[in-house]
């Protein structure tokens, strides 16, 4: 439903229900619709954080950074920040823009894992990633053209429960053992998106 | 457009349009224009992802991390980020924030242009950019200070059809051959912000 | 106050007061409280510009980057942005998301600073940060546990909506406050409107 712009109110006017309709009824539809949309966080390749092994290699295509995932075994890339205070509890969606490094055909089976920060219950010194979600996506018809794949994660055990103002990491898979991870060669990933569900 | 506080309505009274004017039709208005997350991304200096040929070289400052820019090769710098899909086709506006190596007077003539990577339709292995916008600003009064210099964008072609949710890159470059750039010295480009008009 | 789904309007009804008031007046409340872009910044410890003099240390802790803050000398990172033009004046918080190295009781000392950037008249060839704020805030009950801690903002140096600007974070490791051992690892921080 798109926006109207609104109308100005004349003395001596019929009010009529379709203006009513568009202009207040419709137009507030289309804000509560919006209003919530606040969050959003933007990983580039550069802001990896790559502490497991085998770590994710960097990389270049045409001079665009990015992380080379491989086909042999499962590797990861980890991101790290604050969930803004926007955050209203509808859950995360995380976006992955990629691409295959070669021509060819076939899917990838990417995984998102959130291990939240709760202030004097976490710690740190030990690893506590939820559980993750997984999401296939198939190559694109030429090597080159961004995908983007999406992850829709419920709030609560989904994203390990990050609230609001807790800082988290996001780590990102390419499962290459997963039965439905058939692409040969590298998978390219370039940017990582956080946003509101 | 001020917001008004919702007026409580009351049975048997005569209502104006005046009292619509302002509680209906102004109030949506306001709601409007702060309902959206308006895109907005900040790039430091260590951002720059330096092109092959005639990157901007980095430097610091007093510890403050820079890019110069020199006054008569042409040199550039690249950004990449992600405009958030709550951008809603309002036009683009870059800001760059600089100052001058050395120089207290005279012009430094900036060019900036947007390379817009879309989902699953442009290859990432051709970049197309966007038309070039420039600014030609004066340095501050006194070596040290910034200024900063501000570029827009129309929505569609001018900035390269470049939409919400889409891959981006930023590339800035001092014409230090062109006739208005007079500033002697390098340019140092210290902060770049893209955000929607 | 809830957001009650906008209701179809029908022509020739009765528009009573108590329709105009939920479906408008308690409508347009209900969004009224939930619009605008409050700036919300995060820096992570390797956006640290470190300065000259007593930076603090990078450290990794479990794959974490962390700025360490020494016990007994006071320690300084610096972060660096542009506050959105979004700001509304409503003033800022610091939260300083941190933990222990070691201790698992007392208290740390945090100051931060602000030094505003405006245009053709601060030089950046000199610091020029703004008054002291601070907070002191106990440690967590187990070393590796975070802290959130809000460092209220009363001396802003004058920054602006737009405006470029850097935050100084230290540990006051030398004032009688701070009596936490060990180092005090910083792993976030975020600066905001509040």
């Amino acid at each position: 439903m798109p926006w109207t712009p609104l109308r100005t109110w004349t003395d001596g006017d019929q009010v009529t229900a379709a203006a009513l309709n568009t202009d207040v009824r419709d137009n507030m539809v289309w804000l509560d619709n919006r209003v919530d949309q606040r969050l959003f966080q933007v990983f580039l390749p550069q802001a990896v954080q790559s502490p497991f092994s085998p770590k994710v290699l960097p990389g270049r295509r045409n001079g665009h950074a990015c992380l080379f995932f491989q086909d042999e075994f499962t590797t990861y890339a980890v991101y790290s920040s604050v969930l803004p205070l926007a955050y209203t509890g509808s859950g995360l969606v995380v976006e992955l823009y990629w691409t295959p490094a070669d021509a060819g055909t076939g899917t990838v089976a990417w995984t998102a894992e959130f291990e939240s920060h709760t202030e004097d219950v976490d710690n740190l010194a030990s690893d506590s990633f939820g559980a993750a979600t997984t999401v296939t996506d198939t190559v694109p018809l030429q090597s080159g053209i961004i995908k983007r794949v999406r992850f829709v994660m419920a709030d609560g055990a989904a994203i390990d429960s990050v609230a609001a103002g807790e800082s988290y990491r996001l780590r990102i898979g390419r499962d290459a053992d997963h039965a439905e991870d058939d692409m040969a060669g590298y998978a390219q990933l370039f940017r990582v998106v956080v946003r509101e569900g | 457009m001020a917001w008004t506080t919702p007026r409580t309505w009351v049975t048997a009274e005569v209502v104006t349009a005046s009292v619509f004017n302002t509680h209906i039709r102004d109030n949506l208005e306001d709601l409007f224009d702060r309902a959206h997350t308006k895109p907005n991304l900040t790039w430091l200096a260590t951002s720059n992802e330096p092109p092959a040929v005639d990157p901007a070289t980095p430097v610091f400052r007093n510890t403050h991390p820079l890019l110069n820019f020199d006054d008569a090769t042409k040199e550039y710098a690249l950004f990449s980020g992600v405009l958030a899909p709550t951008y809603t086709n309002g036009g683009l506006t870059v800001e760059l924030h600089w100052m001058a190596a050395t120089a207290t007077t005279n012009a430094v003539k900036w060019d900036v242009d947007i390379d817009a990577i879309a989902s699953e339709g442009h290859d990432i292995d051709r970049t197309t950019w966007s038309p070039v916008q420039t600014v030609t600003d004066t340095c501050a009064s006194a070596s040290g200070e910034l200024i900063m210099s501000t570029l827009t964008y129309t929505h569609g072609a001018a900035m390269g059809g470049l939409l919400g949710g889409d891959m981006c890159r930023v590339r800035v470059a001092r014409d230090g051959s062109a006739s208005g750039d007079t500033m002697s010295g390098d340019a140092q480009l210290y902060k770049v912000v893209l955000r929607e008009t | 106050m809830a957001f009650t789904t906008p209701r179809t309007w029908s022509a020739t009804e009765t528009v009573t007061a108590a329709i105009m008031n939920t479906h408008v007046r308690d409508n347009l409340t209900n969004l009224d409280g939930r619009t605008g872009t409050k700036p919300f910044l995060v820096w992570l410890a390797t956006a640290n510009q470190p300065p000259a003099a007593s930076a603090a240390t990078m450290a990794f802790r479990n794959g974490h980057p962390v700025l360490e803050f020494d016990a007994a000398t006071a320690e300084i990172a610096i972060f660096s942005g542009v506050l959105p033009v979004s700001y509304s004046a409503g003033g800022f918080l610091t939260t300083v998301y941190w933990m222990a190295a070691s201790a698992t009781s007392g208290d740390v000392k945090w100051n931060v600073y602000i030094e505003a950037h405006t245009p053709d008249a601060d030089d950046l060839d000199s610091d020029s940060f703004g008054s002291l704020n601070t907070t002191t805030a106990t440690t967590a009950s187990a070393a590796g546990e975070l802290m959130q801690t809000n460092v209220s903002i009363t001396s802003g140096d004058g920054l602006l909506a737009g405006e470029s600007f850097r935050l100084q974070v230290s540990r006051e490791a030398n004032h009688a406050a701070d009596t936490m051992t060990g180092d005090a690892q910083l792993l976030k921080v975020v600066f905001r409107e509040t």
